[in-house]
């Protein structure tokens, strides 16, 4: 009689412990997926997410609109390119420096320094873009005042 | 090299025809079968007309049967249609019933290695049969070579009748009897005529009886009708064996039974022109007193001619004098005289001497002699054997085989000695099986259960008792490309499965598995830095099923106390479904389709398939509750032959503008997933290694298995 209520608490921990088991391996095993918001994926795209090899993405342009209507680029204005690093900052082909901003999902801020003859930034101007397509492989940058309307279209040149 | 590809795509076309072929099952209103190779293995009825032509050969195996309940056609050329069993494994042959008004032709055809050639059965009718020109050979059933039951006649009151020709055929070394239920018939006209019955081996019990002879049946006095015309037949050495001995009992030629006084056998050949040794291979009232009477008068004192050719006299070359059946050969012959009833080709003949290699063996020394033919008479030669072997003074015989007629028909074997040789076979088959017998008195010594020697012991437990239900629950890591090298550093996610094992022996046990889990990684989960720089992802649910094979460290039908802990290795097959996403925008693709290797812009690629196959290792340890119920933990390793479960196999980074233009859904997405982190890349750059490129993921957790069964 002992011997079997023995088996029966022995059958019954085991069961218990296998549950137990069991729960610990369902709430540590689901996928820790990372997931980003919609804003850093765009922001991941424009300039890299700043992880190795990935601090900065370059967009060399292919195709310029001024008012509506194509604008022929020149050998040397096809060769133009800017590079967005991750941790905000811009360049251009030209050496032309600044920081960029995107604080929505279609929206775009160029901030431009110039510098003096002893390299102290000099001044700066801001444009701001509206974005209308961003992918890993293009960007379309729309830019909108009342004398001027450019539509903005840039390749990616990371091959 | 072309001419060598033309010769060899040739010679595998000829080879390919030549040994092709057909097997024929099922039912068939009519079967008319073509020349070539044909094999039955089941089965076959043909309702209506069976017809074989020329060239045709069947293999009957096993059940291999015909069922012909119409006409039968076979009509071949110099003996070129085959009816043959397969070695060991012997089909049976036709089976002939129903009523029909069609003919049954048999002709030229060859029956060779089958349990019962031709069966009539009963209820059996057509309008005639005819069974002519063919060879039985080697028949190796033993019940009935041709078997003849009755038509399905009113008693004595129906008028119609059918012949039934049995003519010109070859019997030789079959196995058991030709058989009419009704020798002596109102409703079939029996011609038995012309044939050679020559060194058949009729199995039986030792008591000579009825049955026990190569032809018999029954004659009864109320049929007056037809009298059997059995004639010009050439009986030569045929003979009771013993069916435990394997010895000659008896010469065994003829049987009748019935109410009839007498019945007529004269004109026939019996292999001797003395009647009291003619008296001794047929059964009739000399035996049995109820039986008729065999009238033998007027016997032929040599084989008819027209007679398919054998050869019927054998002496010894130096004396003259006939064989007799009994003697007994230990000295080697010099030369021996052959008479046959046609004239015969002993060009290919061989001649060979065979005799037991020791008193204590079986085993059987076959020596080849050669020697030299020469012509006493067109019918009649003496062939000088020119290799003499060394006296092994042991019993054995001497045995003269393809001899050919002038057409390549086939000749009987001819054996001198062959009597005496199965008298001293069954004496040292009686010596071997005496001392294998004290062998086997030495008692085994018990085996232990659960000892090495032991492990693969046959389970005697009923088939249903072997099955166990496992349900199966845990984790699963992806170790693939997209991992981390620290197997605590990738993603893990929850699997499921469940699995039916089942005990083949003690300590072999198979399973099958089928599992549901997801895979996910991220390349950002590794420390390397190359890997982090590609910045790839995927998510992928994935559904398995895994035949396995476990080595049980533990006897599996063991439930002790003692042993409660059962661990086991095993491996396996994997068969896996799957379909790699990604998430872009927040929205979830599916990667394969996008071809983001590639895949769809280069014409040489194409999409990879979504089903993969691979093997896998496991191992389980399992703590056995009670009798029925057991829970564990298990462990496995799963390799797969795919690199695409991650959807990054060693392609090279696609062309973006290519990619673009030739992507006509969710380009962009096919861009981004191509290269998450627009990478910088050299031309030529892959997207995974190409050196190690096939993934892997593992599994482990718990599981409760049951036994469903007693």
């Amino acid at each position: 009689m002992h011997k079997k209520n023995l088996y029966r608490s022995i059958f019954i921990l085991s069961c218990k412990l296998t549950t137990l088991l069991f729960i610990l391996t369902l709430m540590t095993s689901c996928a820790k997926q990372e997931v980003i918001n919609e804003l850093m994926f765009q922001k991941n795209l424009l300039a890299g997410s700043g992880s190795y090899q990935n601090e900065k993405h370059t967009w060399k342009i292919d195709s310029l609109y001024i008012n509506g209507l194509v604008y022929n680029l020149s050998t040397n204005a096809k060769s133009y390119y800017r590079v967005f690093y991750s941790n905000g900052a811009t360049t251009d082909r030209d050496g032309l420096n600044g920081t960029w901003e995107m604080p929505t999902v279609k929206d775009l801020k160029l901030k431009l320094y110039t510098y003096d003859n002893n390299g102290k930034i000099k001044d700066s101007i801001i444009n701001k873009y509206q974005i209308i397509t961003l992918n890993a492989a293009q960007l379309h940058l729309k830019y909108d005042s009342t004398n001027l309307k450019q539509d903005l279209y840039f390749i990616s040149n990371n091959q | 090299m072309n001419r060598f590809l033309l010769f060899m795509i040739g010679f595998i076309f000829i080879s390919y025809n030549l040994y092709s072929q057909d097997t024929l099952s099922g039912i068939y209103a009519n079967l008319k079968v073509s020349k070539g190779s044909h094999v039955i293995k089941d089965v076959i009825r043909v309702t209506g007309t069976f017809e074989a032509e020329p060239g045709a050969k069947f293999e009957l195996i096993d059940k291999g049967l015909i069922v012909c309940e119409g006409a039968i056609n076979i009509k071949g050329v110099q003996n070129n249609i085959e009816f043959f069993g397969k070695k060991n494994l012997e089909g049976v042959g036709f089976v002939i019933k129903n009523i029909d008004s069609n003919n049954i032709v048999i002709n030229n055809a060859v029956f060779k290695g089958l349990q019962l050639p031709l069966l009539f059965d009963f209820g059996w009718k057509r309008n005639s049969v005819e069974i002519s020109n063919n060879v039985f050979i080697s028949n190796v059933g033993r019940n009935s070579l041709i078997q003849v039951l009755n038509p399905p006649f009113n008693f004595n009151i129906d008028s119609s009748y059918m012949d039934f020709k049995i003519v010109n055929n070859l019997f030789t070394d079959n196995n058991a009897a030709i058989y009419f239920e009704d020798l002596r018939s109102d409703h079939i006209n029996i011609d038995f005529s012309n044939n050679t019955i020559a060194g058949n081996y009729i199995y039986g019990f030792k008591n000579y009886n009825i049955s026990t002879n190569f032809m018999y049946g029954r004659a009864d006095q109320i049929f007056t009708r037809f009298v059997p015309r059995i004639v010009k037949n050439s009986f030569y050495k045929n003979y009771l064996i013993d069916n435990i001995t394997d010895t000659i009992a008896h010469l065994a030629n003829f049987g009748i039974y019935g109410s009839e006084k007498t019945f007529n056998i004269d004109q026939n050949y019996w292999g001797t022109s003395n009647k009291k040794f003619i008296e001794k291979g047929i059964y009739d009232q000399t035996i049995n007193y109820s039986s008729p009477k065999l009238n033998t008068d007027s016997i032929l004192i040599s084989p008819s001619e027209s007679n398919p050719l054998f050869i019927y006299s054998v002496k010894n070359g130096e004396n003259g004098e006939e064989f007799q059946d009994s003697i007994t050969i230990k000295d080697p012959l010099k030369s021996i005289i052959v008479a046959s009833n046609q004239k015969a080709n002993y060009s290919k003949a061989a001649l060979s001497y065979k005799y037991f290699k020791s008193d204590s063996s079986l085993k059987i020394i076959d020596t080849i002699l050669t020697f030299n033919v020469q012509e006493i008479n067109s019918t009649t030669n003496k062939l000088e054997i020119t290799k003499t072997i060394p006296s092994p003074k042991k019993v054995g015989y001497y045995s003269l085989k393809n001899v050919s007629g002038s057409n390549s028909e086939y000749v009987p074997e001819v054996k001198i000695g062959y009597q005496a040789f199965l008298l001293d076979y069954r004496k040292h088959k009686l010596l071997v099986d005496l001392l294998k017998e004290k062998k086997d008195t030495v008692p085994p010594k018990p085996k232990e259960l659960d000892s090495v020697k032991n492990q693969f012991q046959k389970i005697e437990a009923p088939q249903k008792s072997r099955f166990e239900l496992s349900l199966l629950g845990g984790g699963t890591i992806f170790t693939g490309t997209i991992s981390n090298s620290n197997l605590f550093n990738n993603e893990m996610n929850m699997a499921f499965g469940f699995n039916v094992g089942y005990t083949i022996y003690s300590n072999i046990s198979a399973g099958l598995t089928i599992f549901s889990s997801k895979l996910s990684n991220s390349d950002l989960n590794s420390t390397n830095n190359d890997q982090i720089a590609r910045g790839m992802s995927f998510s992928t649910s994935i559904l398995g099923i895994s035949p396995s094979l476990n080595y049980d460290f533990v006897d599996n039908r063991l439930y002790t106390k003692a042993k409660r802990f059962r661990p086991s290795v095993g491996f396996g097959l994997d068969f896996i479904s799957f379909k790699p996403t990604g998430i872009y925008k927040g929205k979830e693709y599916d990667l394969q389709s996008l071809g983001t290797g590639g895949q769809m812009i280069d014409s040489t690629k194409k999409q990879y398939s979504l089903m993969a196959l691979g093997y896998f290792l496991n191992v389980k340890l399992k703590y056995q509750i009670n009798r029925f119920n057991s829970a564990g933990i298990f462990f496995m390793l799963h390799k797969s032959m795919s690199d695409y479960l991650d959807d990054v196999g060693p392609d090279e980074y696609p062309n973006v503008a290519k990619l673009l233009a030739k992507t006509k859904v969710n380009a962009d997405a096919a861009v981004y997933f191509s290269n998450p982190t627009s990478r910088p890349i050299s031309a030529g750059q892959l997207r995974n290694s190409p050196n190690s490129p096939k993934d892997s993921f593992i599994q482990f957790g718990f599981f409760y298995a049951r036994k469903l069964f007693k």
